[in-house]
C-alpha cells in the first residue's frame, strides 16, 4: 500500500478541519475595551485556533460579497446601495450580481484609462504580430522584446482597480495562477498579451478541455515548461508532469512510483479516443490516481508539440512536428493497458488532454482549489464535492466553467457566515482594494514614473503580477502572506497610495472627501467624528452602536490625538474640534492633513480591511 | 512567552534609541551568545547533486560518462572536476565548497533523500515532506524547525531574534512559527508615517492584540520593524576581509544572515533559499553554461558567509546545511547538446561548521550501475534526510527531543559527522 496516497485519500475523504471563529458583534463598548486590554496583557502565550484576527463588526452580506468576489467596496459602484438594488433578498441579489458580473460588457472605465494613457501598444496585436514585432524584430520602447509582459503587468492593476466586472478580474487572477508561468520568460514576455487575452480570458468561463488545449498550444507555456523541445529522441517530461500534477489531477491524486497496474481503478462513462474499454458499452475503466509512469507516457504523447519558432518567417503559433513525435504505442491512466495506439500523431496529445480534463480527479482538484481561493483555506467538503459534481457533469458543455463558478458562488456554504473573513488578502488585492475603497485616481501604465514607483514597492511585497517563478502560481494560503516582509511592504505600498502626489495632486482624495463631508458642519470635525466618517466610508457600514469603543477605532484614536513633536503643545482631545483650516493647510504643529492620511492608512491596515 | 525578551529589549533599548535618534550600541555579550546556530539553506527546484559532486574516478565514472553524454563534468580542460582526493570531486564552479572541504569544515553527504517508500518527484510535495520532517504525512501542521524551536531546552526566552528568515516568505520548515524575523532587505523597511511613526506602529500592534496566527504574525512584523530601525545595519564590514559576491541576491541574503548573527541578537535558526535549479533544459554542456553559473552563485555566497562567520569567531557556534527537495535523474533527458535533467530522488547534502568533521564524505552512494539506480533511474536515496537533521538536532543543537522534532522517526543512529569534542577539531576560531 502506498502510504502517501492512502493518507491523501483520508484527507480527501473528509478530515478537513474548519477553523471556526464566529463574527462577534459589538454588543457592549465597555466590555470590548476591557477585552482589548486583556488581550494586550496576555500577549500571545499561545496561538488560538485559526489565523483570524478580530473580524469586522456586524459585517454585511454586501461587504462579504464585494470582499471575496471583487476587490472590495467601491463607493458609488459596489456598495450597500448598489447591492440593495440587485433584488429582494441577499440570495437573489447574489444570483443577480454573479450573473451580471459573468455576463460582462463594455468595461468603459478601464477602456477610457487605457485610451487616455495612449501607450498600451500591444493590446490589439494578434499572436503572430506580437511574435513578429517583439520576438523576431524587437526594437526599443513600444517595440521592445518585453513590451507585452510590461503592459500586462501594468494593465493588471488598472483593470483590477477600475473594472466594472471585478469578479472577472478575480477569476482571471485565479486562472493565471492555476496555469502560472513566469511572465519574464523568453517566449512569454513577447506574447503575454496573447496569453492573457487568447488563452486565459477567452476560456476562463468556457470549457475546461478547450482551455487546457489552448494553454498546451500557446508558445508561452510550450517554452516555459519545455515541451517545445520534448521530442522522441530527447523526451522532456517537465510539462507533462505539471500538466498532470498542477493543471489537472493535482498532486492529491498522485500515487507515487508504483506500477500502473497496482493503482485502484474506477469506471467512467466515456468511450472513444484514448479511453480504455470498460466492462459495459460506453464505459471505460481507468486508474483512479496517477503514477510516475503516467507522467512519462503522457510526455511521450506530447512529443512534437512545438512552436513555429524557426527563422524569420516563423509565427509563434503552435506547430506539430511529426518528425519529433514518438509514434509508438503508449499507456496513460489505463492500469497498464495500452490505450494510445501507434501512429496517431497529434491526436495523442488531444486524447491525453481529454483523459485528464474529463477525469473525476481533475474535477475534485479544481473544485478544491476554487473553494480555497474564494472561500477559505479550509473549506467545507460539501462545497468542494458539489462544485466538483457540477464541473464533472458539465465536462463537455461549452459554458462548463461559468456553471462551475455560479455553483460555487451561490452555494449555501459560500453564504455561511462561519467562513466569512476566513482569508487574508494577498498584497496585490490589498493594494487594489485600497484604490477602490478610497477612490484613488491613478492609471497604472507603461512609461510612467508613478507606476514605476508603485512597481518597485509591489516587488518588495513578493506579489508583483506574473513574476512567480515556479509553475504552481502565487500561494493562495493565507499563512504564506503573513510574513513580516509581506505585511510591512504591503502596508508601505498602501501608505504610498495614500501619500502619493501626481503633479501636485494627491492620487487619493482623502483630504477632499473629508473637507466635502465636514464643509457645512465644521464644528463637528473632531478626531472621533473624522475617524468614524472614514471607517464608515471604507467599510460602507456603521455598526449598530457606532464606532466608538470598537477595538480598531480605539487603537487608532491615540495616533490621531498624539502630542506634536514640539512638546510645548499638548496632545489633542478625541472630541475636540479640529480647526478646519489646519486640516486644509496641514498647519504646524499638529499637521492635521498628515494625521488624517496616517489615520486612513491605519484603517486600511486593520484586520477589518485585510481579511476577506 | 518565549519572545518576551524581545519586547523588553525593544521597549528598553531599541525604541528609545530610535526615538532619540541614537542608534543603540551592540548588545555585545549580554545575551545568550553561545547558543548553537543552524543556518538551513534550501536549493529550490531540485539541485542536480550528481553534477555538483560528480564521480571523479572508480567504476561510477564510466557509468556517469555514459549517462551524461553531454552534461558530464569532464576530467580535463578548463571545466574539469575539482580533485579532492576522493572518488568524487566538485563541480569546477564550486571552488569555495572545495576549499571548505579541504579546510575540514565541510562534509559531503551523498545518497540522501526521502525514505524510498515516500519518494515524490513533485517539487511541491517533496519540499513539504522534507521540510515538514514527516515524510509519511503531507498535512502536518508545523515544520520541523518549528518543532525543534518549541522543544529545545536551549531556548531560554532571552533571545531577541531566535529565528531569522532572509527572504520574503517563511520556509515550510518554519510552518506555524509566527515569531520569525522575515526580511529580504533592510533599506526602506519602515512605514511612511514620518514624525508619527512610533504611534502609527503602536496603533497597528493594538489592532492585532489577539492570539490568532495573524495577530502573532503582525506582532512579529512590528518587532522586525523596530529591530531594523534600532540597529545600524547600513555599512556592514564582514570579518576576515571577506568580500561577498556583489551581483546576486542570494549573496545579499547570506550577508544579512551573517550580519544579524554578528549583532548578537541570539539568532538560533536562520534560513534562506536559492531558486533556479529546475534544469530541465540547457543545463550546461561539459560542466559549463547556466548550471556553472548557478553552482558558482551558491558556492561563492555560502563560502563568503562561512569565512565571515568563522573569522568573526563564530565558527564553533554555526552549522550550515545545504539541501534541496530532490536530485535529478541520473541520465540526461536528451541526446544532444542543450539537454537537461528531469526530476529524480536521491541527492547530495552539505553540512558546514566548526563542529563538523569535514573533509570527509558520508552517507551511502549506492552507485550508478543500472541495477544500483533507484527505480532504474535515480541516485538511490539511502540516507533519510531526517537522519542528518536529527544528528544535528541532538549533537549540535543540544535538543534531545527527537520524538517531538521528528514524530514517527524511530531508531535514530548518529551519522557521525559531528566532532564530539571541540578539542579534537582543529579550529579554535
Amino acid at each position: 500500500m502506498n502510504n502517501q496516497s492512502k493518507q491523501r485519500r483520508n484527507l480527501l475523504a473528509g478530515g478537513v478541519a474548519t477553523a471556526v471563529l464566529a463574527a462577534v458583534p459589538l454588543q457592549n463598548h465597555a466590555k470590548n475595551k476591557q477585552q482589548l486590554k486583556q488581550k494586550t496583557a496576555l500577549k500571545k502565550s499561545a496561538v488560538s485556533s485559526g489565523f483570524k484576527a478580530i473580524p469586522i463588526p456586524e459585517q454585511t452580506f454586501a461587504n462579504m460579497v464585494y470582499g471575496r468576489l471583487a476587490y472590495g467596496v467601491t463607493p458609488g459602484e459596489f456598495d450597500e446601495n448598489s447591492w440593495s438594488s440587485l433584488g429582494q433578498d441577499d440570495t437573489e441579489r447574489l444570483v443577480n450580481f454573479v450573473n451580471q458580473q459573468l455576463a460582462g460588457g463594455a468595461d468603459v472605465d478601464v477602456d477610457a484609462r487605457v485610451a487616455a494613457a495612449g501607450n498600451f501598444a500591444t493590446l490589439n496585436k494578434t499572436l503572430p504580430e506580437m511574435w513578429f514585432d517583439h520576438r523576431l524584430n524587437p526594437g526599443t520602447g513600444e517595440d521592445s522584446y518585453n513590451r507585452p509582459i510590461y503592459e500586462m503587468k501594468r494593465l493588471k492593476f488598472t483593470r483590477a482597480a477600475y473594472s466594472l466586472f471585478p469578479l472577472k478580474e478575480r477569476i482571471a487572477d485565479f486562472w493565471h495562477d492555476h496555469f502560472s508561468l513566469n511572465g519574464d520568460d523568453t517566449y512569454a514576455r513577447a506574447t503575454m498579451t496573447s496569453w492573457d487575452r487568447d488563452v486565459i480570458r477567452q476560456h476562463m468561463l468556457g470549457n475546461f478541455k478547450e482551455f487546457l488545449t489552448a494553454t498546451a498550444q500557446h508558445p508561452a507555456m510550450l517554452y516555459y515548461l519545455d515541451n517545445y523541445e520534448n521530442t522522441k529522441s530527447a523526451p522532456n517530461e517537465n510539462y507533462a508532469r505539471e500538466l498532470i500534477e498542477l493543471h489537472t489531477l493535482g498532486v492529491e491524486n498522485y500515487y507515487g512510483l508504483v506500477q500502473q497496474n497496482m493503482v485502484p481503478t474506477i469506471t467512467v462513462q466515456e468511450s472513444g479516443g484514448a479511453w480504455p474499454a470498460g466492462q459495459g458499452p460506453g464505459e471505460s475503466t481507468i486508474q483512479q490516481f496517477y503514477v510516475d509512469a503516467d507522467v512519462y507516457e503522457a510526455g511521450r504523447c506530447l512529443t512534437g508539440w512545438h512552436v513555429d519558432d524557426d527563422g524569420d518567417s516563423s509565427t509563434g503559433l503552435f506547430l506539430f512536428n511529426s518528425n519529433q513525435n514518438d509514434r509508438n504505442q503508449k499507456a496513460v491512466l489505463g492500469a497498464g493497458m495500452i490505450n494510445f495506439f501507434a501512429d496517431q500523431g497529434v491526436a495523442d496529445g488531444h486524447n491525453l488532454i481529454e483523459l485528464l480534463a474529463y477525469h473525476p480527479g481533475t474535477a475534485k482538484h479544481i473544485a478544491g482549489k476554487l473553494a480555497r481561493f474564494f472561500i477559505s483555506d479550509t473549506p467545507p467538503q460539501s462545497v468542494v464535492d458539489d462544485v466538483a459534481a457540477v464541473f464533472y457533469d458539465n465536462r463537455t458543455a461549452s459554458n462548463q466553467l461559468e456553471l462551475v463558478f455560479k455553483a460555487l458562488f451561490n452555494h449555501t456554504d459560500f453564504a455561511d457566515p462561519t467562513h466569512w473573513q476566513a482569508k487574508l488578502k494577498r498584497p496585490f488585492d490589498s493594494v487594489v482594494s485600497v484604490m477602490r475603497a478610497c477612490a484613488t485616481d491613478f492609471t497604472v501604465m507603461p512609461d510612467d514614473s508613478n507606476s514605476n514607483s508603485l512597481e518597485s514597492r509591489m516587488d518588495d511585497t513578493g506579489h508583483f503580477p506574473f513574476e512567480w517563478q515556479a509553475p504552481d502560481g502565487y500561494p493562495m494560503k493565507s499563512s504564506y502572506w503573513m510574513s513580516s516582509t509581506a505585511l510591512i511592504q504591503t502596508w508601505k505600498t498602501v501608505d504610498w497610495i495614500i501619500d502619493r502626489e501626481n503633479s501636485g495632486v494627491y492620487i487619493t482624495p482623502v483630504k477632499e472627501r473629508t473637507v466635502a463631508a465636514f464643509q457645512n458642519t465644521q464644528a463637528a470635525l473632531t478626531p472621533e467624528n473624522m475617524l468614524a466618517f472614514w471607517m464608515t466610508q471604507i467599510f460602507d457600514h456603521t455598526p449598530s452602536g457606532g464606532w466608538i469603543g470598537d477595538p480598531v477605532f480605539e487603537s487608532i484614536i491615540p495616533f490621531l490625538i498624539q502630542q506634536p513633536e514640539n512638546d510645548s503643545y499638548p496632545p489633542w482631545q478625541r472630541s475636540l474640534t479640529i480647526p478646519f483650516d489646519d486640516l486644509v493647510d496641514n498647519d504646524w504643529p499638529y499637521r492635521w492633513h498628515e494625521r488624517l492620511r496616517g489615520m486612513v492608512s491605519l484603517v486600511l491596515a486593520s484586520p477589518y480591511f485585510m481579511q476577506r | 512567552m518565549k519572545n518576551m525578551k524581545r519586547r523588553t529589549f525593544l521597549q528598553s533599548t531599541a525604541l528609545l534609541g530610535a526615538l532619540s535618534g541614537v542608534k543603540i550600541a551592540r548588545a555585545g555579550g549580554s545575551s545568550p551568545s553561545h547558543q548553537p546556530i543552524i543556518i538551513d539553506l534550501f536549493m529550490n527546484g531540485g539541485m542536480d547533486g550528481l553534477n555538483v559532486v560528480p564521480p571523479f574516478s572508480g567504476p561510477d565514472r564510466a557509468f556517469y560518462e555514459s549517462l551524461r553524454e553531454n552534461l558530464q563534468v569532464p576530467l580535463t580542460g578548463s571545466n574539469q572536476v575539482l580533485d579532492i582526493g576522493e572518488v568524487f570531486g566538485f563541480h569546477p564552479a564550486a571552488t569555495g565548497l572545495r576549499d571548505m572541504y579541504l579546510d575540514g569544515d565541510l562534509a559531503i553527504i551523498h545518497g540522501t533523500g526521502l525514505p524510498q517508500e515516500y519518494v515524490s518527484r513533485s517539487h511541491f510535495d517533496a519540499t513539504k515532506l522534507i521540510e515538514l520532517g514527516t515524510p509519511h504525512n503531507l498535512s502536518t501542521d508545523d515544520g520541523w524547525l518549528t518543532r525543534h524551536l518549541n522543544s529545545t531546552p536551549l531556548i531560554t526566552g532571552a533571545e531577541v531574534i531566535p529565528v531569522l528568515v532572509s527572504g520574503s516568505a517563511n520556509p515550510i520548515s518554519l510552518q506555524a512559527y509566527y515569531n520569525a524575523l522575515t526580511v529580504d532587505q533592510i533599506s526602506g523597511y519602515h512605514p511612511n508615517s514620518g514624525q508619527f511613526e512610533v504611534k502609527h506602529s503602536e496603533a497597528i500592534s493594538n489592532m492585532y492584540a489577539g492570539n490568532s496566527a495573524l495577530d502573532l504574525s503582525v506582532a512579529g512584523a512590528m518587532d522586525t520593524l523596530s529591530v531594523i530601525s534600532a540597529l545600524d545595519l547600513d555599512n556592514y564590514v564582514p570579518a576576515g576581509d571577506v568580500v561577498y559576491p556583489s551581483n546576486n541576491s542570494f549573496s545579499r541574503q547570506l550577508s544579512l544572515i551573517a550580519q544579524l548573527i554578528r549583532e548578537d541578537l541570539s539568532v538560533n535558526v536562520a534560513t534562506a533559499s536559492l531558486g533556479g535549479w529546475d534544469t530541465h533544459d540547457n543545463q550546461g554542456d561539459g560542466g559549463g553554461g547556466g548550471f556553472f553559473n548557478k553552482v558558482a552563485e551558491m558556492s561563492n555566497a555560502i563560502t563568503a558567509m562561512w569565512y565571515d562567520l568563522k573569522a568573526a569567531g563564530l565558527g564553533q557556534q554555526v552549522t550550515v546545511v545545504v539541501h534541496s527537495e530532490f536530485g535529478r535523474r541520473a541520465k540526461q533527458n536528451g541526446t544532444t547538446s542543450g539537454s537537461g535533467t528531469d526530476h529524480g530522488s536521491g541527492n547530495v547534502m552539505f553540512v558546514i561548521g566548526g563542529r563538523v568533521n569535514g573533509g570527509q564524505m558520508y552517507g551511502n552512494f549506492l552507485g550508478l550501475a543500472p541495477e544500483q539506480l533507484f527505480g532504474g533511474q535515480d541516485i538511490s536515496p539511502e540516507v533519510d534526510t531526517r537522519q542528518i537533521y536529527a544528528t544535528l538536532v541532538k549533537e549540535v543543537l543540544g535538543n534531545p527531543n527527537l520524538d517531538q522534532v521528528f514524530p514517527g522517526y524511530t531508531n535514530h543512529t548518529s551519522l557521525d559527522f559531528v566532532s564530539p569534542d571541540l578539542i579534537f577539531k582543529a579550529g579554535f576560531d
